[in-house]
């Protein structure tokens, strides 16, 4: 028996607004911090500004690679540039576009896949998958933007990929193609291991996969890896602790060390989404069912075993070429348990107490550690002011405050981003010059008067460092240039700029 | 009352005074009941319900228990000082206080006769009881927070059973912006405030019952009128903004009973006269009941609107108190997160405006849920959803043209502060889920666990800041200390051209002098023409023995001119009043003067009531008395009558 149907408009509102609560931080004015940092906004700048060539945006970022991202988000986010849109703004919508179709995606295949599930069941889970860890951290603490948009397509490439009996051959383009190009096109790698999972999964359940999609996936994702959505290894590699497959707190720390600095980002299954696997297991009996759950625990285990430090060399051989990094296979995990358990799940959130909407506060409750999103209201630019080297070290905005005349201290304030944490300790200083290079002001100081040194930063952080710099009296009244740079204490050796300077002349 | 001929007989008056506000007439066993297995499940008596509702409500209050206070809240210093002068005057007998005496480094300021004095009353009470002011505050806060959860049960029972309302007035108490008022802003006024708002839509709502029973009568009309007047003595800014919720409140539960009883399909060009009469006489309830609020609450609301032209109000505009810098951005009202700091120009608050996460996922999720919910239940609904979305744009930037356009400063001070009225919208919304729930044995654990889900997102926001006070314990030297550090407390009166920064009286008072007299004896000696000794002194009067060569003696008192202070000449032997002397303002501090006549006398200065104030409380007793015999002269008719 078919479950009782809501008026059409009423779950797809109900969705939007508990999903509005997701998209909090990507509404705040100025920009949020995840390690990508504002590398998305000035590849999508750079990209416009070369006339869309080559057709790979991943070529234009500052720091030679944005993880693995294909072409789909950055085209998004043109589009969102033709109407009017910054380019901050543009690809924070990229990223409320990777939450919203991963909810409607999600509802669409729970009550596709299960004819029991009623619109308040399927959009528990719909609520489950977009404010799981996964999702959210793809988001706010990666900023992997084709990652993000990849998640967000999955619940509509494994509808896609599920039997190839269709009632009529019409729908099968939008409803089954569709979904695999946009996947494939968002995040090549990530499109192509997902597809890959999805059969193998399938098959293990004695099930038989669409081929279709899969196709199409493969195609489309390989041309993307060698258009070069992959031509630079991930600037860095965070594997996963089993412990931290069953934790869900969150950090943004790079590392996996349960010691410190700072907590690791997460890398967690999920616990709602092992919670309903597990308990379906225990209260969903059926034929078949446990041989299904097994084929996708056999897939999970495989996708964990390749996030640990043991396949370390598989990465560097392969995979860091195409993916960003272990914590795609763990999302990956993650949402198979989901698939897997979604149809066996609204049978049991269907009864007195409205389970099902308990889980969507459930859900709700566990994400807001990752709504607390740091946020900076330094917004990005169309391009950094400065790269440091070889784009590990962004000057990201400067203002000054107090005139450059002699006699006064004028007020220099720096905000640097760093794009992978630097190995070394780095002093900035700041001259202040007169037409002739004679230097009549100058400050040294590690960032932040040594409160920020650069082992310290985290990438895609907003550092701000202020400066200020007295003008000697004797110098001439005005006419004065600030010269800014980076060096090594120990060596004196300065960081050189991407074009081969050594300081960079900002301009009052 | 209603006289509203609904086609069906009247119940008799003891069914209708218990159930005439029930929208399920086929509960405890009927339709409306779910039933499992064809048996019918045992009901929990209402009063299983009204526990468990006041024993989730106790998280609520739980930081209050601590020892301490949260001195560092935005208004948690004024809350205690502001009791502190309500029981200076109360200590004087003034049984309805208006001024404040020591606001403004002592130079008084009717603070009472501005500010609601409800709160001020029940702390009052409190401290006499034996509490400190502290704790009496604190009291306060406990008894309105949890007199606010019983308030929306009372209210949501009328749209939902036990369970729904049970849980509605959790999302009530529990909506985070209702916590700030408490552990934020502590803010006193508000929160009592927000006891009534919930009050008054159950007293209006039930005067109108959703299934076409006859209203309470006239004891249902006075509940409406005293629960509005409670409303009006608590926050005139909250009695503001919601005045006109409440008004269209009653207007969609007068339209709902108009339509059942003439059904506007069946209405022809020739009935219209007819049915807009009937329309009218279905309103005069709730107008009563507004208008008797109006006039039970006159004693506060008459002055404080007549008189505020006697206070300086552009110390509170500008600046910081510039509201086009406090406008909400959309992100605030989603993000849940949490701080103890205070609302800053642009998106960096310090506080949280959030809708709060239970209230606003729960009030989307009952959207699938409309179509199987009773019609009251539906149009009420529908009225709070547009009122939430008007109130959250009004909340926002882009709406700033119409705060011009409108004077809605006047009205709310801060855009942000009309989060109070979203939080009744979203709590009677997030119980479409539950409404229908019957109240069963079956669904007590069941609501007892969606009680838990409604307190854990909010629960890591329940925590106050207890910290030492700044200012050192409570005392006048305290409220001195207080004034001058932060600015706050410095109201001053429409005669004040140069607002002080410090005051003779306040050197005596750090000094450890006790305050016995106001007079002003540098000015008075000046002449070497006047003598002066104070004779007595009250937080409202002060006898002054005084001694002039001449009439063109002036004796000034360090206290700001305001209209009510009175100056009567008496005779120094017998004390009987012989002449009235002017009260003027003087210099640029606008403090009393008075000329006084040559010779010996005994001048009385006394703060009294203005003959707009005199109006106000005779308002408020003759309605009072009014009601008291209306009230009780039926049962006392009655009972002879048997």
């Amino acid at each position: 028996m078919r479950a009782s149907s809501i008026p059409s408009w009423r779950a797809p509102a109900a969705l939007l607004i508990v999903c509005s609560i997701l998209l909090a931080p990507l509404l705040y004015t100025g920009y949020f911090q995840p390690h990508s940092g504002f590398l998305p906004v000035y590849t999508l700048y750079a990209w416009e500004a070369a006339g869309f060539s080559p057709l790979n945006p991943a070529a234009h970022s500052p720091s030679g690679r944005v993880g693995g991202d294909g072409l789909l988000p950055y085209v998004l986010a043109e589009l969102l540039r033709m109407l009017g849109a910054d380019g901050g703004t543009a690809v924070k919508a990229v990223f409320a576009l990777a939450l919203l179709p991963a909810a409607g995606g999600t509802y669409r295949l729970v009550r596709r896949r299960c004819a029991r599930a009623d619109s308040l069941s399927a959009l528990a889970l719909a609520v489950l998958w977009a404010a799981s860890p996964m999702m959210l951290s793809a988001v706010y603490v990666r900023g992997s933007l084709g990652g993000a948009l990849a998640l967000g397509l999955l619940p509509w490439l494994a509808a896609a990929t599920e039997s190839p009996e269709t009632p009529t051959g019409r729908g099968r383009w939008p409803t089954g193609l569709g979904p695999a190009l946009l996947i494939a096109l968002a995040h090549p790698g990530f499109a192509l291991l997902a597809a890959v999972a999805l059969v193998v999964t399938t098959l293990l359940q004695r099930r038989r996969p669409a081929l279709l999609p899969v196709a199409m996936v493969a195609a489309v994702g390989l041309l993307g890896l060698l258009l070069g959505a992959g031509t630079a290894p991930a600037p860095f590699l965070q594997f996963s602790r089993p412990y931290q497959w069953f934790t869900e707190s969150v950090g943004y720390a790079v590392h996996n060390q349960p010691w410190g600095p700072g907590t690791p980002a997460p890398l967690t299954l999920g616990f709602l989404p092992l919670g309903l696997f597990a308990i379906t297991w225990l209260f969903s009996t059926g034929p078949g069912r446990t041989q299904l759950r097994v084929g996708t625990l056999i897939v999970v285990a495989l996708l964990l075993l390749g996030s640990i430090e043991a396949a370390r060399p598989l990465w560097q051989a392969a995979l860091s070429r195409a993916l960003e990094g272990p914590w795609q296979l763990v999302a990956l995990a993650g949402f198979l348990l989901l698939y897997t358990a979604a149809p066996d799940v609204p049978p049991l959130l269907r009864g007195r107490g409205s389970p099902a909407a308990a889980v969507v506060l459930l859900a709700l409750a566990l994400a807001v550690p990752a709504l607390g999103a740091p946020l900076t209201r330094v917004e990005p630019a169309a391009r950094p002011l400065a790269t440091f080297a070889d784009g590990q070290i962004l000057l990201v905005g400067a203002e000054l405050e107090g005139p450059l005349r002699h006699g006064a201290t004028p007020r220099l304030r720096l905000h640097w981003q760093a794009t992978v944490t630097p190995a070394r300790d780095y002093t900035v200083f700041v001259h202040v010059v007169d037409g002739t290079e004679t230097k009549w002001g100058q400050r040294d100081s590690w960032p932040a008067d040594g409160q920020r040194p650069t082992t310290s930063w985290r990438p895609g952080e907003v550092v701000t460092d202020e400066h200020p710099v007295y003008i000697a009296v004797e110098g001439p009244r005005e006419g004065y240039r600030l010269l800014v740079g980076l060096y090594d204490l120990e060596t004196g050796e300065r960081l050189p700029l991407a074009d081969g300077r050594t300081a960079l002349e900002l301009l009052p | 009352m209603s006289g509203v001929r609904d086609g069906r007989p009247n119940p008799p008056r003891g069914f209708a005074g218990r159930n005439h506000c029930n929208p399920f007439p086929e509960k405890e066993g009927g339709r409306g009941t779910e039933e499992a297995g064809g048996t019918r499940a045992r009901q929990v008596p209402e009063w299983v319900w009204v526990a468990l509702l006041l024993g989730f409500s106790l998280f609520s209050i739980g930081p209050l228990l601590m020892p301490g206070y949260h001195w560092g809240a935005q208004d948690a210093r004024h809350s205690v000082y502001f009791l502190h002068q309500f029981d200076r005057a109360i200590q004087d007998g003034v049984l309805y206080p208006r001024w404040a005496p020591d606001f403004t480094f002592g130079y008084g300021y009717p603070f009472f006769n501005i500010y609601g004095p409800l709160s001020s009353y029940v702390g009052e009470a409190l401290h006499l009881l034996g509490l400190s002011l502290v704790d009496a505050v604190k009291g306060v806060f406990a008894l309105a927070a949890l007199a606010s959860s019983l308030a929306a049960y009372l209210w949501l029972r009328l749209y939902s059973r036990p369970p729904g309302a049970v849980l509605g007035a959790l999302l009530y108490l529990y909506a985070p912006y209702h916590i700030a008022d408490i552990y934020v802003r502590a803010s006193l006024a508000e929160t009592v405030a927000l006891a009534f708002v919930p009050l008054c839509l159950w007293a209006f709502g039930r005067l109108y019952p959703a299934n076409g029973a006859a209203g309470p009568g006239l004891r249902g009309v006075l509940l409406a009128a005293l629960s509005y007047a409670g409303l009006m003595l608590s926050s005139n800014l909250v009695a503001l903004l919601f005045s006109p919720i409440l008004g269209f409140y009653f207007l969609v539960r007068a339209w709902h009973r108009f339509d059942r009883a003439q059904p506007r399909r069946q209405l022809s060009r020739q009935s219209w006269p007819t049915a807009l009469g009937h329309g009218l006489h279905t309103l005069v309830p709730a107008a009563s009941g507004v208008a008797l609020g109006l006039c039970l609450s006159a004693i506060f609301w008459l002055p404080a609107f007549l008189e505020y032209a006697h206070v300086r109000t552009d110390q509170w505009v500008g600046g910081y108190y510039e509201y086009r810098t406090h406008f909400v951005y959309l992100f605030q009202l989603l993000l849940p997160n949490w701080g103890f700091g205070a609302s800053l120009p642009g998106p960096d608050d310090g506080m949280s405006f959030q809708l709060g996460l239970a209230p606003l996922a729960l009030a989307a999720l009952s959207l699938l849920r409309w179509p199987r919910l009773a019609s009251a239940w539906r149009r009420t609904g529908l009225f709070l959803s547009l009122v939430t979305l008007a109130v959250v744009f009004l909340m926002l930037p882009v709406s700033e043209p119409v705060w011009e356009a409108f004077g809605l400063v006047s009205f709310a001070q801060f855009p942000w502060r009309l989060l109070a009225l979203t939080i009744v919208c979203l709590a009677f919304l997030g119980t479409g889920l539950f409404a229908r729930w019957p109240g069963d044995a079956r669904h007590l654990a069941a609501t007892a666990l969606w009680a838990l889900l409604i307190i854990l997102p909010v629960y890591p926001y329940l925590r106050s800041e207890v910290q030492p006070p700044a200012e050192g314990p409570v005392s006048l030297a305290g409220l001195m200390r207080f004034q001058q550090s932060a600015d706050e407390m410095t109201g001053s009166t429409a005669w004040v051209k140069e607002i002080p920064r410090w005051s003779p009286l306040a050197d005596q008072i750090m000094a450890g002098i006790e305050i016995t007299t106001k007079v002003d004896y540098t000015a008075a000696y000046s002449t070497g023409r006047l003598a002066v000794h104070s004779q007595e002194m009250s937080t409202t009067h002060e006898r002054v023995w005084f001694q002039a060569d001449d009439d063109d003696q002036v004796i000034i008192f360090h206290t700001f001119y305001y209209p009510g202070w009175n100056a009567y000449i008496l005779d120094e032997n017998t004390g009987a009043v012989t002449a009235r002397a002017p009260v003027v303002p003087a210099g640029e501090l606008g403090r009393i003067s008075v000329p006084v006549p040559k010779g010996r006398h005994v001048l009385l200065l006394a703060f009294e009531d203005t003959p707009v104030r005199r109006v106000g409380t005779g308002l408020t007793v003759l309605t009072l008395g009014l009601s008291a015999a209306a009230s009780l002269l039926p049962a006392i008719f009655r009972r002879r009558g048997r």
